[in-house]
């Protein structure tokens, strides 16, 4: 009766770990789902897909109507392939994602990667048969040359967990909430990359710094979409 | 004893999934930062058990999960278990108070680690990330060891 307790044990243990390996997506979004409604909880807002959806979207048509002031609308014009998002890296010391696409599907190495059309995200850093590695603005390494505003001042973007402007200077009159766009010729010009938030003010000081706000958690992004025709 | 010996092996697989999956999605994240649960798990073994064989199945455990969902990481995975099986061997020498050296044993892989990583691939080393990484394995840690202390202790009543 014992060992039949012990087979049984160690058969419910098997089917435990069957059901890890066969369904960790589920599982996986399943947690995100439970944290989202922790945090509701907690007096938090309730970080859920649909409304990353709709902060995103959101930012994508703020930038396009900067741009159509500006007559410069590039960013409908590119393709770009859906990818889902295998797994994020799990220390804290980079912010990298693997996506499903890799030489097969002819990704290359440089390729740009958006949240959205027009939002960029990262770029591919190393790419496999089916797999590619991307790194995305939160990693610390990350560094790429922007515009804010429609006064399209440049800037330095520094990649992070809470990735930062620099080298803004000191003479120019920002309200603070500007758009920030991408002016790096890795990738597409005028990709929204979020907006401006926290401008330092030091008056003795040549440069200014600001945080970059972005209208999305980067913990939850579950596809992602790899812009085509640029390179 | 070859069942009972069975079931730790598969109690160490569950929870290598569990660590990993928590850890992957970020679900115990606070301010982007997310525990190591990858390195307090064969922690807890080496501690808890004492027992090399267990340690090293954990290991390869972790590595058999990584070659089966992140293949891209691996290399960081062998660093990060290079350092704990170290910290095996180098554990005799320390204070002899269990507790001590599971704190101690936190900090110096997680600093370690991350200064390994920097060097190899080429980046500056980051210093506040990793303490505040420090600092939240060892709450975590310290969570888990109390709570496994409470549960062999209920289990060996009970026997």
């Amino acid at each position: 009766m014992k060992s039949l307790r012990k087979i049984l044990g160690s058969f419910i243990l098997l089917t435990i770990i069957l059901v890890f390996i066969f369904s960790h997506n589920f599982i996986g979004s399943l947690l995100k789902n439970l944290k989202g409604v922790a945090a509701g909880f907690w007096g938090r807002c309730i970080n859920s897909e649909r409304l990353q959806v709709l902060q995103v979207e959101n930012n994508r048509l703020k930038s396009e109507i900067a741009l159509l002031g500006q007559k410069k609308n590039s960013v409908n014009s590119l393709r770009y392939k859906e990818a889902l998002v295998y797994s994020r890296y799990p220390f804290n010391d980079r912010t990298k994602l693997i996506i499903d696409l890799g030489l097969n599907q002819d990704m290359k190495e440089g390729m740009a990667v958006a949240l959205a059309p027009g939002v960029l995200l990262g770029k591919i850093i190393k790419v496999k048969n089916n797999q590619s590695e991307v790194m995305t603005l939160f990693d610390p390494e990350w560094r790429s040359s922007v515009n804010i505003g429609s006064s399209r001042i440049k800037a330095l973007l520094k990649g992070g967990k809470e990735p930062r402007l620099e080298f803004i200077p000191q003479d120019v009159q920002l309200s603070g909430d500007e758009e920030v766009f991408n002016v790096s010729p890795e990738f597409p010009m005028n990709f929204s990359l979020g907006n401006l938030s926290g401008l330092s003010n030091v008056p003795y000081e040549i440069w200014r710094t600001a945080d970059l706000k972005i209208n999305y958690n980067p913990e939850i992004i579950e596809k992602v979409l790899v812009v085509l025709d640029f390179l | 004893m070859f069942l009972k010996t069975l079931n730790i092996f598969l109690g160490i697989i569950i929870i290598g999934f569990s660590a990993f999956f928590l850890q992957e999605t970020g679900i115990l994240a606070i301010y982007g930062i997310n525990p190591n649960l990858i390195l307090i798990i064969p922690l807890l073994v080496i501690f808890f058990q004492q027992n090399f064989y267990l340690l090293f199945f954990s290991l390869i455990t972790f590595i058999l999960i990584f070659f089966m969902f992140i293949l891209f990481w691996l290399p960081a995975l062998f660093i990060l278990e290079g350092l704990i099986i170290i910290f095996y061997f180098f554990k005799k020498i320390l204070t002899g108070n269990k507790l001590i050296d599971f704190s101690i044993g936190i900090i110096f892989i997680t600093i370690s680690f991350y200064f390994i990583m920097a060097i190899l691939g080429g980046y500056n080393f980051l210093i506040w990330p990793a303490i505040a990484e420090i600092f939240y394995n060892l709450i975590v840690g310290l969570i888990l060891w109390f709570s496994l202390s409470k549960i062999l202790n209920f289990y060996e009543k009970k026997t």
